[in-house]
């Protein structure tokens, strides 16, 4: 009865209704994406289930509790009820129990609906259903008896909605953290940090995810649990138990019955006058008091300061915690960029916008909740001035908080040593703290013109939802200006500062603060002066709200539009799109005849200072086939439009502008073996309101233009098709039918070709700069205030040409024929990455096959995409990773040399063999490469240090398969970068123990043998063949296990 | 005085006598809340300077109306006119003229009365520190508040707290005084200092007096509109608005006959007292009494059906 009577409070708050609403929808959200046929149903069902329950509950309980247990207080009901004939137990068990079953009920029916789609995929299976009950009793309802309890327990201590709140914000935080640390699968970047941690997790998760978690190492699942799961479980409810009972001796903190101060009686009338004061109200003034107000309320609350001292402690442990973290066992010499850019790019926007939230609300709802409102609503102060008072109040609050971090990370920094750059203070605190004071002003807007506080927070917590979780995306709205508040500005590094993306801030942060303006304008018109009353008569706004929306209009119009030309393919639906219309409109050229590229002579003019690149380029194309060519396919990059296009032979040109692609038809057509010159010319412009990315920017202080997709194509591009087969279907394309290597290529394959061609290029740029390309140095000189260099390769490359202009001076060195280069800090991080080129080369050019070049280059690079990439004679390495970083004390081998090997040995592994078949995998280029690493490794550093790369490779494996839903496949078929890189450095590792690197070298040797360029291109299995080849019966078993199969299990114990 | 000399048109209607000045005019005012609450009905009202009384039974609108009038609120339609202020269209003219009083108000925690009344006098734009602190503390002389000048005002109790909204609706130089319930709470001793004050400085002001005490309003205010479901029933001095029942109120301890209307059944010292409205002596017990505004506010209850029934 009196749960039923409980039941009928619930459901009359709207609270109760949103979070009914919100938690399935968030349950879709999450299951959104799952997986192909190879998708393990069960294992995706449990973790989907256990990242709902630590994502949702404490929320969903910290949203939920105070509406249960505090209401009495909230609305003055507390005498009446505690007059009732009700006993303290029963009030509490039934408010305690609702909020169980409320909660439960809830997890129950998202979990059913998790299960429905996954059903959708899968087909309907029995034991997915018995999953997620077990699921729901197991997992879910121990954690919230647990956490109700808890919420029973401080609303009787603590008597505040704020407190609760606060505390379960905390708790999902905290778990968060924990989790991701402790390698919880579902959350991207996490790793078991310590295997301490790991085991008292096992027994101490109040959510009992690790227990499960244990098992996700191992390819045999156990789903259900063992007896540290169980006994983990009975704990807890157990707890809860305790809890309640313990809630019910609390005694609230602050009472709420305040001893009245005695009356001062006075019988007598006096003769009473009344002293009138002619009042002149000052805008100033008036806006002074009230923030002064404002910040002085919220400063005195405990719990502000409680949150300032814990916001301080956070951040000065935040940075101390990876100051001179360079990557894994790897640390840097730390700088204040270093030390701020640990919290600037996420915890400090991120927390600080959860703060933002809950001040706004706090300054914007105190008249309301103190009941002073209608006191200060009818006072002569303008609605501009009240509203000003609070983003003033709120700004001031985040000023103070920027300064708290400010402190925390100096002495942080102090207590490492770091190098003290305070500039980067002002920079990038000022950066987050005008994002932040922007948003809250957004927050402050909005609590002015929402009458509900019910209302305004949910708007609120709606744009921290699109800014900070992936629905935005899945949405489909991907566009930047989803992100409110703020600018697509990127972290700073210590190559180039800001520069990546600077040009983009100003013009976003120049919109918002306009908007933001223009809000204030309209919000102060309407504003319900914090007594939620209705003030509206009719939409009249002010000539000057007008003036000020048009404005925003059009700068948000202009801004739009500077977005969609630099970059017209910028959503994924939009890019999506394009490829679909490709295929549907040039498929039919995949097997028409197209002449090849033989040769590109390139003049390129880069512009380092205004952002701009020409290019002049004369492609030579022969007729590789033996059939006449009519016509020819040239595409063009969308974004760069080609300037000219001529072509030596007679020919008619028809244009596509939306998919950017020429027809040329020939008027002679071209026979086999001939060739005919192509000539374009066009301008790169370096996108102003995009951040500089992969793999074509343009910066005063680096530029990088790889000539795909920038350089027009000829022929159908088979790799432009889209590929998911789900995403195909629902755009009517044919299936793929993408089969795996190893029954693709399981027997040799002769079909495909090489794309290769000779380069020349005479490049240019800012004469304090050095420009460069593929080829070997012919000429260098300086004219007009401009860098030329003039490169030429003496033998054919991959088609994959590069220019750079970059500032750095370089480290040389002759081995044999070739010139290694090292562009970047003079250093002896440089040195050991010359060094490192030079071990890899002299090995390979020894043990597998000559290197091709003259030259091999490789630049320090800013951190703005991989840490490590390689081009034909290009080698890129981060500038952080490879040249500020060194070992870590407790590192067995050295990070730098590492990547370096790895890059260089893609010089044969990628651009040598393993390129020319599309639809082969990634085992010839990526594994290899790591095989590379062993070997050199251990010949500089000695087997320890090898062994300790295995040692690190298995600990990634062993995390990233518990992350894994997928099936396992083997590895000449995989596509996930843990099996490319870990386990193969683990399958490898067996394979040169067992067999040794000579049987290896030879396999490697006799694949060059059979399929070096111009021969046809090798395979992955063509290798797994070559290996076995030179093994007997029982090693080739071996072979096909590591290589072929999927069992991992050897490769995950040691 | 000097809000007077402001006034450029002054409207004489029939409704106030003619020596009075209409100070106060609202013309077809209506309030609709979200739920579909018609709170006000073409309100039509003109009120002199002075204390005015609004009359009304718990629900009939006098707080939608109090707020209405001090902006706190915006009318479906209608107009409010304050001397020569449109309210409705410069709602900040009105605030600087304004002093409020609403039915029920919290303060701001950790803050004294002395300093929760600085806040408030500096929103109203009293910016000189001497004539500031001259009139709070003369304030709190006024509302018997002085030796708790420096205490926690959260800690008041309800009577003290009262005294305070008082005191707060008298900084600066109100010339419209809106009091929802000024008594509520208060003792004896201390409402009768409440009246006095008011009747001290509503010389040149209009008081607006919202209760539903109808000896409050008795005691106070000359001019009374007493509001019935929304809509103003009757308004007028209060003598004119008892001439209706002159001669016809009677008084009887025993209970009439049921054609007779009770306008009011009340108890002295546990023996029950009717007020009767009949044209002739409604029952041989009954005795002719002189008719008062309790007397009205009843009779117009009666004719809304809300009456007490014998």
């Amino acid at each position: 009865m009196l749960l039923r009577n409980e039941w009928s409070y619930m459901l009359r708050q709207p609270l109760c209704w949103l979070v009914c609403i919100v938690l399935p929808l968030v349950a879709l959200l999450f299951v959104q994406g799952i997986g192909g046929i190879d998708t393990l149903a069960d294992k995706r069902l449990q973790a989907l289930h256990m990242t709902l329950l630590m994502m949702s509950l404490p929320l969903l309980i910290g949203a939920m509790a105070p509406l249960i247990f505090l209401r009495d207080r909230a609305h003055d009901m507390r005498e009446l009820i505690f007059a009732t004939p009700q006993s303290q137990f029963s009030r509490l068990f039934v408010r305690f129990m609702m909020l169980l079953l409320l909660s439960a009920t809830l997890l129950l029916l998202s979990f059913m609906i998790m299960c429905l789609i996954l059903t959708q995929t899968f087909g309907f299976q029995w034991h997915l259903v018995i999953l997620s009950l077990w699921d729901f009793i197991f997992l879910a309802l121990p954690s919230c008896a647990v956490f109700s309890a808890l919420a029973c327990c401080l609303a009787q201590r603590f008597n505040s909605a704020v407190v609760m709140y606060v505390f379960f914000c905390m708790v999902w935080l905290m778990y968060v953290v924990l989790a991701s640390m402790t390698g919880a699968p579902m959350l991207a970047g996490s790793t078991i940090v310590s295997s301490w941690l790991f085991t008292g997790m096992r027994w101490l998760d109040p959510f009992g995810i690790t227990p499960l978690l244990n098992f996700y190492q191992t390819t045999e699942l156990k789903l259900y649990g063992d007896p540290v799961f169980y006994v983990n479980r009975l704990a807890y409810c157990f707890t809860a138990v305790v809890l309640f009972f313990s809630s019910l001796k609390l005694q609230a903190y602050n009472r709420d019955f305040i001893l009245p101060l005695k009356n001062s009686v006075q019988t007598s009338l006096p003769n009473l006058t009344y002293q009138c004061v002619i009042p002149s109200p000052h805008a100033g003034k008036q806006l002074l008091q009230l923030s002064l107000m404002c910040l002085s309320t919220l400063l005195k609350q405990r719990l502000s300061q409680f949150i300032l001292l814990i916001w301080t402690l956070q951040m000065f442990n935040e940075v101390m915690s990876g100051i001179n973290y360079a990557e894994p066992l790897s640390v840097i010499h730390p700088t204040s960029l270093d030390a701020l850019n640990r919290i600037t790019d996420d915890v400090l926007p991120l927390m600080g916008s959860f703060l933002v939230l809950l001040w706004s609300w706090q300054l914007n709802w105190r008249n309301r909740h103190t009941a002073m409102a209608e006191l200060i609503a009818t006072t002569p102060v303008r609605s501009g001035i009240l509203l000003s008072s609070h983003v003033l109040a709120l700004s001031s609050l985040i000023v103070l908080l920027m300064l708290l971090t400010a402190a925390a990370t100096l002495i942080a920094e102090r207590t490492v040593g770091s190098t003290l750059q305070l500039t980067q203070y002002l920079i990038q605190l000022s950066t987050v703290g005008l994002s932040l004071i922007v948003l809250g002003t957004i927050f402050t807007a909005l609590h002015t013109l929402c009458r509900s506080p019910l209302l305004a927070a949910t708007c609120c917590v709606g744009i921290l939802v699109m800014k900070y979780t992936p629905l935005s995306g899945t949405l489909g709205l991907t566009h930047t200006l989803w992100n409110i508040a703020a600018s697509p500005l990127q972290p700073a590094d210590a190559y180039w500062g800001l520069e990546q993306s600077l040009s983009v801030h100003f013009p976003f942060m120049i919109f918002w603060l306009v908007f933001t303006f223009s809000l204030l304008l309209v919000t102060a018109q309407y504003s319900h002066r914090g007594t939620s009353f209705k003030q509206l008569q009719a939409w009249k706004i002010k000539p000057t709200s007008t003036l000020m929306l048009v404005l925003t209009f059009f700068l948000g119009l202009n801004l739009h539009n500077n977005i969609k030309n630099e970059r017209p393919l910028m959503s994924s639906d939009l890019r999506e799109q394009w490829r679909v219309d490709y295929e549907l409109q040039y498929a039919s050229w995949a097997k028409l005849p197209q002449p090849v590229i033989s040769h590109i002579d390139a003049q390129v003019d880069i512009f380092p200072h205004s952002g701009e690149a020409n290019f002049s380029l004369t492609y030579k194309l022969k007729n590789a086939t033996q059939q006449p060519i009519e016509k020819i396919l040239i595409g063009s990059d969308t974004a760069t439009p080609l300037q000219k296009l001529e072509l030596s032979a007679p020919h008619t040109r028809h244009y596509d502008a939306q998919l950017a692609q020429y027809v040329m038809v020939l008027h002679k057509a071209l026979d086999p073996d001939e060739q005919i010159s192509l000539k374009a010319d066009f301008t790169f412009k370096q996108p102003k309101h995009w951040p500089a990315v992969m793999h074509q920017l343009i910066k005063p202080s680096f530029s990088y233009l790889r000539g795909a997709p920038l350089l027009p194509t000829i022929g159908f591009q088979p790799q432009y098709q889209l590929q998911d087969e789900q995403l195909r279907q629902e755009n009517n394309l044919v299936p793929l039918r993408q089969t795996k290597p190893s029954v693709l290529f399981a027997t040799p394959l002769s079909a495909a070709s090489y794309d290769w061609l000779t380069l020349h290029s005479v490049v240019s740029t800012a004469a304090d700069q050095t420009p460069l390309a593929q080829g070997k140095l012919i000429k260098e000189w300086q004219q007009g205030a401009r860098h030329y260099r003039e490169y030429q390769t003496t033998s054919p490359i991959r088609n994959m040409p590069v220019w750079f202009s970059q500032t750095k001076h370089s480290l040389q060195r002759q081995v044999g024929s070739t010139i290694l280069e090292v562009f970047g800090e003079q250093n002896s991080a440089a040195q050991l990455n010359l060094q490192a080129m030079q071990d890899t080369l002299k090995w390979m050019n020894s043990h597998i096959a000559p290197y091709r070049g003259e030259t091999l280059s490789l630049l320090a690079v800013p951190d703005f995409g991989p840490t490590g990439y390689a081009l034909p004679q290009m080698i890129m390495i981060g500038h952080k990773v490879g040249f500020r970083a060194e070992p870590a004390p407790d590192a067995g081998f050295d990070q730098r040399y590492r990547r370096v090997v790895h890059e260089t040995a893609h010089q044969w592994f990628g651009h040598d063999l393993g390129n020319g078949v599309l639809t082969d995998k990634s085992f010839l280029v990526e594994s290899m490469a790591k095989y590379i690493e062993l070997v050199m490794l251990e010949q500089r550093y000695g087997v320890d240090a090898m062994q300790a790369l295995v040692d690190y490779e298995r600990q990634r494996y062993k995390v990233d398969v518990m992350r894994n839903t997928e099936q396992i496949k083997a590895l000449v078929d995989a596509t996930e970068s843990y099996d490319m890189y870990s386990r193969a450095t683990l399958v490898f590792a067996i394979l040169r123990d067992k067999l040794g690197d000579q049987v290896i070298c030879q396999a490697l040797r006799l694949l060059w043998q059979q399929h070096a360029y111009p021969k046809s291109p090798a395979t992955s299995m063509d290798f797994v063949r070559a290996l076995k080849s030179q093994v007997d019966d029982e090693q080739r078993v071996m072979v096909d296990e590591l290589l072929l199969g999927t069992n991992i299990n050897s490769l995950l114990d040691k | 005085m000097h809000l007077l000399l402001q006034i450029k048109v002054l409207v004489r209607v029939q409704s106030v006598p003619n020596e009075m000045l209409i100070m106060l005019s609202i013309r077809h005012l209506n309030l609709t809340y979200a739920d579909g609450t018609h709170a006000l009905r073409d309100i039509n009202l003109e009120l002199p300077s002075g204390m005015v009384g609004l009359l009304g039974p718990n629900g009939a609108g006098k707080s939608s109306l109090m707020r209405t009038l001090a902006c706190l609120q915006m009318p479906d339609n209608g107009v409010i006119q304050l001397a020569d202020i449109d309210v409705l269209n410069n709602p900040m003219a009105l605030r600087q003229q304004l002093g409020y009083l609403p039915q029920y108000f919290g303060v701001y925690p950790h803050m004294s009365c002395y300093a929760l009344l600085q806040h408030m006098a500096i929103l109203k734009g009293i910016h000189n520190k001497a004539q500031r602190q001259q009139q709070i503390e003369a304030l709190l002389e006024l509302t018997n508040l002085s030796s708790v000048a420096n205490k926690n005002v959260c800690r008041f109790s309800g009577g003290m707290r009262q005294r305070f909204g008082i005191a707060q609706a008298l900084l600066g130089d109100p010339s419209l005084l809106i009091m929802d319930e000024p008594t509520a709470g208060l003792d004896p001793a201390e409402r009768a200092r409440l009246h006095k004050i008011l009747v001290n400085i509503s010389k040149k002001k209009l008081i607006l007096l919202s209760t539903h005490i109808v000896e409050d309003v008795e005691n106070l205010c000359p001019f009374v509109a007493l509001i019935n479901a929304g809509k103003i029933v009757e308004s007028g001095e209060v003598q004119s608005l008892l001439k209706l029942l002159q001669g016809k109120v009677w008084q009887s301890t025993k209970k009439p006959p049921s054609s007779v209307i009770v306008l009011n059944q009340s108890y002295h010292f546990g023996q029950a007292i009717y007020r009767l409205y009949a044209e002739q002596q409604p029952c041989a017990d009954a005795q002719p009494v002189v008719a008062n505004l309790q007397d009205r506010y009843f009779f117009e209850l009666c004719n809304s059906g809300k009456s007490y029934v014998a």
